[in-house]
C-alpha cells in the first residue's frame, strides 16, 4: 500500500503538468494529475488526494468551477491556486471559496 | 426682434394748414387796415384832412407785408416738421438697431462656451427661431457631394436627419450664392435662409419659417446672427475631431498596453514550464523522466522562438513588400506539402494557374499561420480553397471546428486579440499577422462561417490583369 501523500496536479498546460509531476514525484508525493476542471472533480472523487495545486485558466470547466464544488465538501483538502496573474478580486474569490494560497 | 411702439409722426395735410395761416392773416390785415381808416377818419383825417385815395395804398402795402411775414413763418414751420420727421425716423431706426444687437447679442450667449456639436446646433437653431419669432426652423449642414443634411429643427417642418440636394429651395440658393434668401413658401410661410459661412466655407444654412407679417430687418439679423454661429459649428467640429482623435489614442493605448500585458502572459506560460522543469531535472534521477523534462525544455524554447518571431513579424510588416507575378496554386499546393509533413494536412482545392500580384514570402506565412490557426482553434480536416471573384483572387482557408462568432470576428485581428475559452488559447497575433501581409499586399482578411460548421478565414490578393499580363508576355518574349 502507497503511504505517500497524494497530491492531485490540474492545469491545462502538459509541460506543465510533466514538470511539476517530475519534481513532486522527486519530494516523495504520490502525483495524480488532470487537464480541467471536470476531470479533476473525477479524478478528487477517485483518488482523495491531501493536497491539490489548481490553475485557473483552463478549457472546458475552469479552476473556479473545481474549487467552488470543493468548496461545498465537508473537510476539503487544502487547495493552492496557480494562476498566471493575479487580480486582487480573483485572490479575494479564491479565500473566499477555501483556497489557502494564490501563487502566481 | 421686435421694436417698441412710436408714436406717428402728423405731417398729413400742410397745405391746409398753410392756407389757414394765410387767411388768419389776411382777416388780421384788413381788420387792422379798417380800424386805421375808421380812426383816421375820427380823428387825425380831420386834422390833416387826408385823402380816403391815399389811406388804401397804405392798408395794402400793410398787407402784403403781413401775408409775406406769414408765409415765411409757414415755410419755417414746415421745414422744422420735415426736421423733425427725419430725426424721429433716424431715431427709430438707430432705437431698432440697438434693440437688434441687443437681441443678437442674448442670441448668441450660448454659443460662446458651447462645445458639444449636438448642444451647439440645437442652440443655434432654438436662438435663430426665437431671434426672429419664427415658429419652425431648422439647421442644415453640408455634407459630401452637396447634400445639405438637417441637423437640428424646430417645428415640424423639417425632418431630423433627412437629407435634400443643395440645388433645391431657398437653402439650397443661400449655401450656393453664399448670401440670405427671403422666399414666401408655396402655403404662404415666409421662409429666411442664411448661409453659415465661416473662413470662406460654407458649413451649411439656417432655415426659419413664419405664417406673420415679415419686416425687412428679420433677413439682416439672421444674417448676422449666422456668423457667430458658424464660427461656433467649426469650433465645435473642431472639439469633436479632437475628442475623436484623442479616443483614438487612448483606444491605441489601451490595445499597446493590452498587447504588451499579453506579451508578459505569453511569456509567462512557457517560463512557468521551463522553470518546472529546471526544477524537475535538479531533483529527478529516472532517466525517463529526465528524458521528458528535455523534451519539454525544447518544446517551450521552441514555443518561445516562435513567439518573438512573430513580434519580429509584427515590426517588419509595416514596410511594403515587392509585388512581382505569382502562380498562387503552385505556392499553395507547395506550401501544402509542407504542412503535411509537418504533421498538418490540408485538402487543397485550386484551379490550375492563378496569376495574383503578392510576396511569396507574404502568401506563405499567411497560409501558414491560417493553416495553425485552423488546427489550433479549429479542428481537422482544414481545406484551402483557391477562387476568385470579379477583381480579386482569394484563398480560404476552413476548418470543421465551433467556427468563431460573428460578435468577435473582428476583434480576432487586432493585435492584442486573446483567445478566449471559446476560441482556444495561443499568442493571439496569428491573424493580426495575416490581415497585416494582406493589406501589405493590397487585399485584406476577413472571416465567414464555413459550410463545415466551422471557421473560414479568407484573404484577398490582387489579381495580374490581362493588359499586365500581355505586357509581360511581350516582354519575355521580346527580351
Amino acid at each position: 500500500m502507497d503511504h505517500r501523500s497524494r497530491v492531485l496536479i490540474v492545469d491545462n498546460d502538459p509541460d506543465v503538468l510533466c514538470s511539476m509531476r517530475a519534481i513532486f514525484d522527486a519530494e516523495g508525493y504520490a502525483v495524480t494529475l488532470a487537464a480541467d476542471g471536470s476531470s479533476a472533480r473525477r479524478v478528487y472523487e477517485e483518488h482523495r488526494p491531501d493536497a491539490i495545486i489548481l490553475d485557473i485558466a483552463m478549457p472546458v470547466l475552469d479552476g473556479w468551477y473545481f474549487l467552488a464544488h470543493l468548496a461545498g465538501e465537508v473537510a476539503p483538502p487544502p487547495v493552492i491556486i496557480t494562476a498566471l496573474k493575479a487580480h486582487p478580486l480573483d485572490v479575494a474569490r479564491a479565500k473566499a471559496l477555501g483556497a489557502c494560497d494564490f501563487f502566481v | 426682434m421686435r421694436t417698441p411702439a412710436e408714436p406717428e409722426l402728423r405731417l398729413a395735410n400742410p397745405l391746409a394748414r398753410f392756407a389757414l395761416v394765410v387767411a388768419v392773416t389776411l382777416i388780421g390785415v384788413v381788420a387792422l387796415g379798417l380800424t386805421l381808416l375808421v380812426d383816421a377818419s375820427n380823428t387825425f383825417v380831420r386834422a390833416f384832412q387826408p385823402s380816403s385815395a391815399l389811406m388804401l395804398p397804405v392798408a395794402v402795402v400793410v398787407g402784403v407785408i403781413g401775408v409775406v411775414f406769414a408765409l415765411d413763418k409757414a415755410l419755417q414751420v414746415r421745414r422744422l416738421e420735415r426736421e423733425l420727421a427725419h430725426e424721429r425716423a433716424a431715431a427709430e431706426l438707430l432705437a431698432r438697431r440697438v434693440a437688434m444687437h441687443t437681441a443678437l447679442e442674448h442670441a448668441t450667449e450660448p454659443l460662446e462656451d458651447a462645445l458639444d456639436d449636438e448642444i451647439v446646433l440645437d442652440a443655434i437653431i432654438g436662438r435663430a427661431t426665437e431671434l426672429l419669432g419664427a415658429s419652425e426652423g431648422a439647421l442644415l449642414l453640408r455634407e459630401h457631394g452637396d447634400v445639405l443634411r438637417v441637423a437640428a429643427v424646430r417645428g415640424t417642418r423639417a425632418v431630423m436627419h433627412s437629407r435634400r440636394p443643395s440645388d433645391l429651395g431657398p437653402a439650397g440658393r443661400a449655401m450656393r450664392e453664399q448670401r440670405p434668401v427671403a422666399e414666401r413658401a408655396e402655403d404662404g410661410a415666409q421662409v429666411w435662409c442664411a448661409p453659415l459661412v465661416h473662413r470662406g466655407v460654407a458649413l451649411g444654412v439656417i432655415e426659419c419659417s413664419t405664417y406673420r407679417v415679415a419686416i425687412n430687418t428679420d433677413l439682416y439679423a439672421l444674417a448676422l446672427f449666422a456668423e457667430p454661429a458658424a464660427a461656433a459649428i467649426a469650433r465645435a467640429q473642431i472639439v469633436a475631431t479632437e475628442r475623436e482623435h484623442v479616443d483614438e489614442l487612448l483606444t491605441l493605448d489601451r490595445m499597446q498596453r493590452a498587447f504588451v500585458s499579453g506579451i508578459g502572459h505569453d511569456l509567462r506560460s512557457p517560463l512557468t514550464a521551463l522553470r518546472g522543469a529546471a526544477a524537475g531535472l535538479r531533483r529527478t534521477t529516472d532517466a525517463r523522466t529526465r528524458d521528458e523534462l528535455l523534451a519539454v525544455i525544447d518544446r517551450q524554447v521552441e514555443r518561445i522562438a516562435s513567439f518573438v518571431q512573430e513580434l519580429v513579424d509584427i515590426g517588419t510588416t509595416d514596410g511594403s513588400f515587392e509585388a512581382p507575378r505569382l502562380d498562387l496554386p503552385s505556392v499553395i499546393r507547395l506550401l501544402a506539402l509542407d504542412r503535411a509533413v509537418a504533421g498538418r494536412p490540408v485538402v487543397v482545392d485550386a484551379p490550375e494557374r492563378l496569376d495574383v500580384v503578392a510576396d511569396v514570402e507574404a502568401v506563405r506565412r499567411m497560409v501558414s499561420n491560417l493553416i495553425e490557426n485552423a488546427y489550433q482553434h479549429g479542428a481537422a480536416p482544414v481545406q484551402i480553397r483557391v477562387w476568385t471573384d470579379a477583381s480579386r483572387a482569394i484563398v480560404t482557408v476552413s476548418d470543421c471546428g465551433p467556427g468563431i462568432s460573428s460578435e468577435i470576428r473582428e476583434s480576432v485581428f487586432a493585435y492584442a486579440a486573446r483567445g478566449s475559452s471559446s476560441f482556444g488559447s495561443g499568442h493571439g497575433m496569428g491573424l493580426a499577422i495575416v490581415r497585416s501581409l494582406a493589406e501589405t499586399c493590397g487585399g485584406t482578411a476577413w472571416i465567414d462561417d464555413a459550410p463545415s460548421g466551422g471557421a473560414a478565414v479568407s484573404v484577398s490578393l490582387r489579381m495580374r490583369d490581362v493588359t499586365t499580363q500581355e505586357a509581360a508576355w511581350t516582354i519575355d518574349h521580346v527580351s
